[in-house]
């Protein structure tokens, strides 16, 4: 067991945030995959929740571990019911459009549009009612967290945001980020206490608009490029053949503009790292808890690029049985980035007492929204 | 009798505040008591998981019904105590009272689960099949045919073959017996045919020009019209598409759940290929056309393939893997025919010329090319 933070965890001044790693998830990772392909993929879900487990109780506060109380069992439940009562429905549909129309008629092709609203939905609902969940089974000193709003007005937000985003082209995606955030921080609670959220968009500007900006220039060459190839099209007879030539001599022809691409990408990956930092230690500073206020100033992009650089290597090299190494990993790193100013009154936080969900997490894991 | 106590703090799930007591391993479990020495509670070591403690380098007590309830344990002596009995802790024995009532909710979850499945798979499209009405079924085996002959092109401008292929359907069903059927041949390289829903059947022009005599091409129009009649095509889409549902609704569609469901689609294609051929024989033989004709259609099939082949361990497997039996199984299979039957060739020699050249339109047939007598040998109907 390492030590990630080597401050002293009995400082009486403030709240002490560390990680602490727990043995055994490499060999964890081992037998789950073992187990995944014997049981055809149903073990997965109980897999899932030992991962958790460990990983959890990495998470110090004030020399305390988070402990994960979740099962695999309500993780299957959870998604049979999402999968019995929402897929096969949707999946009969599905079937019955091609059986009624046929499987080549174009409402049977495009049918999956139909359902989007639908869908786009169900996430926001599964994102929200998924985190709820997750805190639920997240006890700290035998207490024991939930969130009271509803994933309907949460979900109704997503949506509204993301309509926001298409018409601002992009703009608004820090300012929903943050609001996005502070819904769930504001309706969370851990034992009998209220968590607090509020941090400003304006700051997060300065590092975003240049990574917009780059966005914006790389999506005009794109479009420059579909609208040529949308023109020359328009002029052709649509033969198979003429319009992968069209669309081949057009890209050829305009090659000139690929090495200004591959240079944009380049400083749009690096802007993203700065921006994305920079939401990270927004979000954690935004959070309060009791007179406990947050921030992670260490939270870097250089560090933080090692850290995703290095997991990318974890990952590729262990074919994605590592996976939940690499997640314990950020975990470790943003954890033990984070500092308090004041310190919990452990003694006063009284129970939760809103009722537990008997299961979880079906919709996340069926939209694959959930985390580890 | 205690056997050993030690310090601990525990958390009642409660209240956050940690308290400090006193635990100790008996022969019976633990007991837990205060600080003052004040008696707190009785619990038997199955209550509880073990965790180690990454801080204190010791262990946890987290009670697995009581979240929240956690011990935390302070003295080595005791840990050490504990440890030795790790098999007891958190062991529920298999017919426990507690587990009887999980035992029961898993075994009703599971007879649910398999009712739907077995409901999808084995009843579920017989049934639709049939309350699905006719005119929907047209309609998309119509879709399926257009894009499935989309690179081919129909046989219709020869007036002699048409009317040979009418005979020949005449033959097979007299009275008007081919009404809803769409039958139809495509100029096609490969010894093939097959059914679509609603009753499209087509005949590929390869498989009547190599024919040697036209009892073997009724046979196999006849074991076409055996899937159409019985609605093999109908039954099988809507299974294939309730199998994939259920595989993706449980494992996300991964390879071996691919494989599952494949195999299970291959079971059913097996058995209705068997049940098209015992009603093609039928139909023959009320036709008064010889029946064996089906069994001399896969010996021919069968000749195309070497010794070799036919004996490879590759062939065995793919015998066993095929959506259709064997061809020596089918070539076996044999109607006990009744004495005293006659039979006459479904066509005269005429009509058998006139069908042979129904893709003809003033041009020679095409030659043998190598890759044709491939997929001679492969195909099968």
């Amino acid at each position: 067991m390492d030590a990630i933070s080597t401050q002293n965890t009995l400082d009486t001044q403030n709240t002490k945030f560390e990680y602490i790693k727990q043995k055994g998830l490499k060999r964890l990772c081992l037998v789950n995959l073992l187990l995944t392909i014997i049981t055809l993929g149903i073990y997965s879900f109980w897999a899932k929740a030992k991962v958790r487990k460990n990983i959890w109780a990495g998470v110090h506060i004030d020399g305390e571990p988070l402990q994960y109380t979740g099962t695999g069992g309500e993780l299957f439940k959870g998604f049979l019911i999402v999968a019995f009562l929402i897929f096969l429905p949707v999946g009969l549909f599905y079937v019955g459009l091609g059986v009624m129309l046929s499987p080549l008629h174009p409402i049977t092709l495009l049918s999956p549009l139909l359902l989007a609203p639908l869908f786009f939905f169900l996430i926001g609902v599964a994102v929200y009612r998924a985190t709820r969940y997750r805190l639920s089974r997240t006890l700290w000193r035998g207490v024991r967290g939930t969130l009271n709003g509803s994933a309907v007005t949460y979900s109704f937000k997503n949506i509204g945001y993301m309509l926001l985003n298409i018409i601002t082209l992009g703009f608004f995606i820090p300012k929903a980020s943050l609001k996005l955030t502070s819904y769930i921080g504001n309706t969370a609670e851990f034992g009998s206490e209220p968590l607090r959220f509020s941090a400003s968009a304006k700051p997060l500007y300065a590092k975003f608009i240049p990574l917009w900006t780059v966005g914006v220039i790389i999506l005009s060459i794109y479009g420059y490029l579909i609208y040529l190839v949308i023109s020359a099209l328009l002029q052709s007879n649509y033969s198979e053949a003429e319009i992968e030539n069209i669309i081949s001599e057009n890209l050829i022809s305009n090659f000139h503009f690929m090495p200004i691409v591959f240079v944009l990408f380049i400083v749009g990956f690096i802007l993203f790292l700065i921006y994305q930092t920079a939401l990270l230690r927004t979000i954690i500073g935004g959070f309060g808890y009791q007179s406990v206020r947050l921030s992670a100033p260490n939270i870097r992009t250089w560090s933080f690029f090692w850290l995703l650089f290095t997991n990318y290597l974890i990952v590729a090299f262990s074919f994605s049985l590592f996976i939940p190494v690499a997640v314990r990993r950020i975990a470790a790193y943003l954890v033990s980035r984070i500092e308090c100013e004041g310190k919990i009154d452990a003694d006063s936080i009284m129970q939760n007492q809103r009722a537990l969900d008997q299961s979880g997490e079906g919709l996340a894991s069926a939209f694959e929204v959930d985390a580890f | 009798m205690a056997i050993i106590e030690g310090e601990v703090t525990y958390y009642d799930g409660q209240v956050a505040r940690a308290q400090s007591g006193r635990l100790a391993l008996s022969e019976t479990g633990l007991r837990l008591t205060s600080d003052d020495g004040r008696y707190v509670e009785t619990f038997p070591l199955s209550a509880f998981e073990l965790f180690p403690d990454a801080t204190r380098k010791l262990g946890r007590l987290n009670h697995k019904t009581r979240l929240g309830f956690n011990i935390t344990i302070k003295s080595e002596a005791l840990f050490y105590a504990l440890n030795l009995r790790r098999r007891e802790i958190g062991h529920t024995p298999l017919f426990a009272p507690e587990r009887q009532k999980l035992y029961l909710k898993w075994a009703g979850g599971l007879a649910a689960a398999g009712l739907v499945i077995f409901t999808i798979v084995f009843t579920a499209p017989a049934l639709l099949a049939r309350t699905i009405p006719q005119e929907t079924w047209q309609n998309m085996g119509a879709d399926v045919k257009a894009f499935m002959m989309r690179e081919e092109s129909l046989c219709r401008d020869n007036a002699q073959g048409d009317a040979a292929l009418q005979a020949m359907i005449a033959r097979l069903m007299p009275d008007g017996e081919a009404e809803g059927l769409n039958i139809s041949v495509y100029r096609a390289p490969i010894v093939n045919a097959f059914a679509m829903p609603g009753g499209h059947i087509v005949l590929l022009s390869a498989l009547i020009e190599r024919s040697d005599n036209p009892d073997k091409v009724a046979a196999v129009l006849a074991h076409e019209i055996g899937h159409a009649r019985l609605m093999h095509p109908e039954e099988g889409y809507i299974r294939s598409q309730g199998i994939n549902l259920i595989m993706q609704l449980l494992t996300g569609g991964s390879i071996a759940t691919e494989l599952a469901g494949t195999g299970v689609l291959m079971r059913f294609s097996r058995e209705a290929e068997r049940e098209a051929d015992a009603f093609a024989r039928q139909m023959l033989l009320e036709a008064s056309v010889d029946p064996a004709s089906l069994s001399n259609f896969f010996a021919t099939l069968l000749g195309e393939h070497t010794p070799r082949e036919r004996n490879s361990t590759f062939d065995r497997l793919g015998n066993f893997l095929s959506t259709h039996p064997g061809l020596e199984e089918r070539i076996e299979t044999r109607l006990d025919l009744p004495d005293e039957v006659a039979f006459t060739p479904v066509l005269t020699e005429a009509e058998w010329q006139a069908l042979k050249g129904i893709c003809r339109t003033g041009e020679e047939p095409e030659e043998d090319t190598e890759e044709t007598k491939e997929s001679q040998r492969k195909a099968q109907p």
